[in-house]
């Protein structure tokens, strides 16, 4: 089951072709990455989805019907570029927040003091914006993002400005609200910095989809089908004709898997007397999965 | 609706909680006030007993001269270089010289003053008063007329009563103070709060919590709750004034200054006076029709300088954008001026029909009575479609503007926001 799916979306600003047909769904209860270079059309999508624009053409479908305004109560969002009031507490302001989306002002009220407390912010109920550090703010507007305990999740650029300490805080919150049944979508430039959490992801380039799937299916995809052997020992004569590289752990090579298995590189090797360190398929991480689709379009 | 009513209490509460919004309303009351107790307090500081040496040359008093209360009038005791020695050391001292100029067509040049201090106001209007009098009397007596006689022969002053047809009587002192303070009220509570409005909207852009919100609410919504939200603080400051003011003209002031309020009255300018903020409340529908202006003037203006607001990053941007919505207000609190002598005239007229001027100049007309029910109706009925139709321009170029980040925005490109399909 999606929670949402876009279709063949459309959109245009002017001269310049924001989305150009692209589709792709986010199944229910997943992490999904919405990926891609800065002007790839990340936020415009984010927009379309959160119903702050509307596309030219193609429809979005939340549950498998076409979205409605009200839907809207349903989806937290976290932009890119944060902001909170400067003139206003930050108990208040993320009450009045949740209040927006739907919230009573006692419920929303109630889940504020509850979350202030898992954060440590409590003692920061009366202060203004200007009070607290970087840190301090981001928790602050997470809470605010996700106060009314929306179905959909979404989070531009989440980890940016975070230090480790508070990303790894974030991360956990991340995967609690999945196992609470929440669908998260990230969007963001910075690929490896979500690959590990994603479920499934889309990458866009010049406003379409390049590339689409869950994050296993596609490495597997764009696997180079070579082998990374680590060893020690007298290099054997069948090695020769291999690029051998010294490094400090030992001698490094590839193996294509064209010609043999893993196994039977493996039982080449032993039978070499060759000391094995390590034996690992090289698989791309999504940067590289990304450049290699990128200068293949553009040949 | 909810998010409506959500918006508009944050910004009404957001504000009534500044400083700020106190300071105003309670400054806002007191300076009114100060307008006509100054005056008057100076007048009555002003009042130390004083002393002028005359020389009179011209034998204008025959002696006798007019000493009153506080004001001692002494043939000059001394002469040539001891006088002019005293008037040097005494600055209180001082020295009317009369010389026979004065019975010629210029009095003014038979009449000096030497002193350390010029003349207070007070004492001169007094002597000039005076001896204009005695100039004249010495003229009739000279040509064998009795002032007694001339006095019987002049007209006394009078001035011209205005009734309406069915017989009340109007006055037109009260008319024009409650026009000026009308009218201005009006322009000064557009501007300030429509300016109110352009603030919060930039600042929302620039601080980013824009996207947030247009991802809750419809970004009309969000439009419509800030500038209620505004217009309630605005008619909540107004409510504080008038109260403020009716307690300090009935209670305040009166005990403050004792009866000096009503002897002076006429010297204080009347349209400022807090009479005039008072007397709105006894005039019928005034108040009504200065409340109806408001709510659509305001909600008219406060739609242009928010679609301004919304195509700006910063605060700072928005000086060329604005002055386009702030031109028309300046003129029609221009006109009302105009309107306050001439109600009935054509410009008053037609400046009272067109939206943007209706609300400044409509309430100088209206303080005259100079309005026909067709033509409040007419005006009326204009303003709640202009109001309509500028917001909904508003709303566009907003919907559009506050997604629209790190670019220059010109009037032509919002122009285009406005009506592209």
């Amino acid at each position: 089951m999606n929670l949402i799916e876009l279709r063949n979306i459309h959109k245009s600003f002017e001269a310049h072709k924001a989305l150009n047909g692209v589709s792709f769904s986010i199944p229910k209860g997943s992490i999904f990455g919405l990926l891609g270079p800065n002007g790839a059309g990340k936020t415009t999508s984010i927009r379309i989805i959160n119903q702050i624009i509307a596309p030219d053409e193609g429809e979005v479908l939340f549950e498998g019907r076409p979205i409605r305004r009200e839907d809207i109560q349903k989806v937290g969002y976290l932009p890119e570029e944060r902001g909170l009031y400067k003139k206003m507490n930050i108990a208040d302001q993320v009450i009045y927040l949740g209040q927006l989306k739907g919230l009573s002002k006692s419920e929303a009220t109630l889940r504020c003091k509850q979350w202030f407390e898992r954060f440590d912010l409590q003692k920061w109920w009366n202060k203004h914006v200007a009070d607290l550090s970087k840190g301090m703010q981001q928790k602050v507007q997470f809470i605010a993002t996700i106060l009314h305990e929306p179905d959909l999740v979404i989070l531009d650029e989440p980890f940016s400005g975070f230090d480790p300490v508070n990303a790894e805080i974030l991360k956990e919150e991340i995967l609690n609200l999945k196992q609470r049944g929440a669908t998260i979508l990230f969007s963001s430039h910075r690929m490896e910095s979500v690959e590990t959490l994603c479920d499934s992801l889309v990458m866009i380039h010049q406003s379409k989809v390049v590339l689409s799937g869950t994050t296993r299916e596609i490495r597997q995809a764009h696997k180079s089908s070579e082998i990374e052997l680590l060893f020690e020992g007298n290099i054997p004569d069948w090695m020769q004709g291999f690029s051998i590289v010294q490094t400090e752990d030992g001698q490094k090579v590839v193996l294509p898997m064209a010609e043999h298995s893993v196994n039977e590189w493996l039982q080449k090797a032993l039978q070499s007397q060759l000391t094995i360190h390590s034996c690992r398929e090289l698989i791309p991480g999504l940067n590289e999965i990304f450049i290699q689709i990128v200068q293949n379009s553009a040949l | 609706m909810r998010a409506i009513y959500l918006i508009l209490s944050r910004e009404l509460f957001v504000r009534v909680k500044t400083k700020q919004f106190w300071i105003l309303s309670i400054l806002g009351p007191l300076l009114m006030s100060a307008f006509i107790a100054v005056p008057v307090l100076i007048a009555k500081m002003d009042d130390s007993a004083q002393t002028i040496w005359v020389q009179d040359e011209a034998n204008l008093w025959n002696q006798k001269l007019p000493s009153k209360e506080k004001l001692l009038l002494i043939p000059a005791p001394l002469k040539g270089q001891a006088l002019i020695d005293s008037l040097a050391q005494d600055e209180n001292l001082g020295l009317l010289t009369i010389t026979p100029e004065v019975f010629g067509k210029n009095p003014g040049q038979g009449l000096k003053f030497t002193s350390q201090s010029p003349l207070s106001l007070k004492v001169q209007d007094y002597l000039t008063e005076n001896i204009s009098k005695t100039v004249e009397d010495k003229k009739l007596e000279e040509n064998g007329v009795s002032r007694a006689k001339l006095d019987s022969l002049k007209t006394p002053e009078f001035s011209i009563q205005s009734v309406k047809p069915e017989g009340s009587s109007q006055s037109s002192e009260k008319a024009f103070g409650l026009a000026t303070v009308g009218s201005m009220l009006m322009y000064f509570f557009i501007l300030i709060y429509g300016m109110q409005v352009l603030r919060g909207v930039s600042e929302e852009k620039s601080n980013r919590i824009m996207e947030v919100l247009i991802s809750s609410v419809q970004p009309f919504q969000l439009m419509m709750g800030k500038i209620l939200g505004i217009a309630a603080t605005a008619l909540l400051q107004f409510l504080i004034w008038i109260g403020l003011t009716m307690i300090v003209v009935s209670l305040v002031l009166p005990a403050f200054l004792g009866d000096a309020v009503s002897s002076s009255a006429t010297a204080a300018p009347d349209a400022m006076s807090p009479d005039a903020l008072s007397a709105m409340a006894d005039v019928p529908g005034f108040l009504l029709v200065f409340f109806f202006y408001f709510i659509f003037g305001f909600l008219t203006y406060a739609a242009l300088f928010a679609a301004i607001g919304s195509a700006v990053d910063q605060e700072q941007d928005a000086q060329q954008l604005t002055f386009p919505v702030t031109l028309p207000i300046i003129v029609a609190f221009l006109l009302a001026q105009t309107a306050v002598a001439q109600p009935h005239s054509a410009t008053a007229f037609w400046s009272s029909m067109i939206p943007l001027t209706a609300p400044v100049v409509m309430m100088a007309r209206f303080a005259f009575d100079a309005v026909a029910p067709w033509e409040l109706a007419l005006s009326m009925v204009t303003m709640v479609l202009s109001f309509v139709f500028i917001t909904y321009i508003s709303a566009r170029i907003y919907r559009i503007g506050v997604l629209m980040y790190g670019k220059k925005v010109t009037l032509k490109e919002i122009a285009r926001w406005a009506f592209k399909k």
